[in-house]
């Protein structure tokens, strides 16, 4: 796996990363790229490492379910990586907080798959008044571990067939409210 | 004989290239993450300095002043005027009320109409791709229908 770090800004002025398989055909591209962040609220090394990890994430899920990968919704498809950034970067750097809400698809539901309980963050930007909001503060749901979450997602393509997958597939006591936190996240 | 080991090639050759087809169009996906961009522009029109104050930081908005704030933050895979959903006077946890000249105050939480915490209570325009700009504008109304502050 080759992975490009550009210390410069994409061309776009709006790509943070980004990842594509084809890149990779003979073993020449490098599947992920990462550019200097646009954004200047998020661009410490931290969010580059999350960054990566996100992108990573992408190629794991492409590696072990090729056909998945291409035709999943895509709250799907990026939820999983905003989980998987959550995690590894936090073991990393410890106060990390994950992605911040409010972009569609990118959802925390795998946050609140794993945690208890749930934690609500804020970021305020000082000078510029803004917050972002982050975290998964609204789930019944906690115990399942990054890798149960990851061998759910083999043939699922919407979030609603991911549920099912955890909910067949791995005893939790919690299971029962998954329904609902899927459906929050459906939404959200 | 010739013939049917051409045939056998042609069906190996049409079977590869189904797998490559199939192959190339689950790598042909590429995952973009990136950023959109707001401009939020709040035009006093009134004679009042308008003051938004929270996390102990103060925002004045001068009388008869156009004030720009921009925004950078983390975007889908699409970006429209729908896909922003927050804006500065949208703060958390706070009491959501903002003052003329810190003698009257809107509270935010309960207004229905022209609600400078509502998005889609403001003009937006698309500047580019990925970036747009929400205009709201304080009129003499919005002073008239604020009360006494708490």
């Amino acid at each position: 796996m080759k992975l490009g770090a550009y210390d410069f800004k994409h061309p776009d002025s709006n790509t943070v990363a980004n990842h594509a398989p084809l890149r990779r055909l003979f073993g020449i591209g490098e599947t992920i790229h990462i550019y200097r962040s646009p954004n200047p609220h998020f661009s410490s090394s931290v969010d580059t490492y999350a960054s990566t990890i996100h992108e990573l994430a992408h190629a794991v899920h492409w590696d072990m379910a090729a056909s998945d990968y291409r035709n999943a919704n895509d709250n799907v498809s990026e939820s999983w990586p905003v989980g998987v950034q959550w995690v590894l970067t936090k073991m990393i750097y410890p106060n990390y907080r994950g992605r911040p809400n409010g972009t569609p698809n990118y959802t925390n539901v795998v946050m609140d798959l794993i945690d208890y309980p749930g934690t609500e963050y804020t970021w305020y930007i000082p000078n510029v008044g803004y917050y972002y909001f982050g975290g998964a503060p609204i789930d019944q749901v906690e115990g399942y571990n990054i890798l149960q979450v990851q061998n759910t997602l083999i043939g699922v393509r919407n979030l609603v067939a991911w549920k099912n997958n955890l909910f067949y597939q791995y005893e939790n006591n919690t299971k029962n409210n998954l329904d609902a936190l899927f459906i929050y996240w459906a939404n959200n | 004989m010739k013939t049917i080991q051409k045939t056998i090639w042609m069906h190996y050759l049409f079977i590869g290239l189904i797998i490559n087809c199939n192959f190339l169009q689950s790598c042909g996906k590429v995952n973009t993450e990136s950023v959109q961009r707001a401009t939020f522009v709040y035009d006093n029109q009134t004679s009042h300095l308008i003051i938004l104050e929270r996390a102990g930081t103060i925002t004045n908005f001068m009388p008869h002043t156009v004030t720009s704030i921009n925004i950078i933050e983390d975007a889908g895979k699409e970006t429209n005027e729908f896909s922003y959903k927050r804006n500065p006077f949208d703060f958390y946890k706070d009491d959501k009320y903002v003052s003329f000249d810190r003698t009257k105050c809107l509270d935010l939480s309960t207004l229905e109409l022209n609600n400078p915490a509502n998005l889609r209570h403001y003009k937006a325009e698309k500047l580019s791709e990925r970036s747009y700009k929400f205009t709201y504008t304080f009129t003499e109304a919005d002073y008239n229908r604020a009360v006494a502050c708490p």
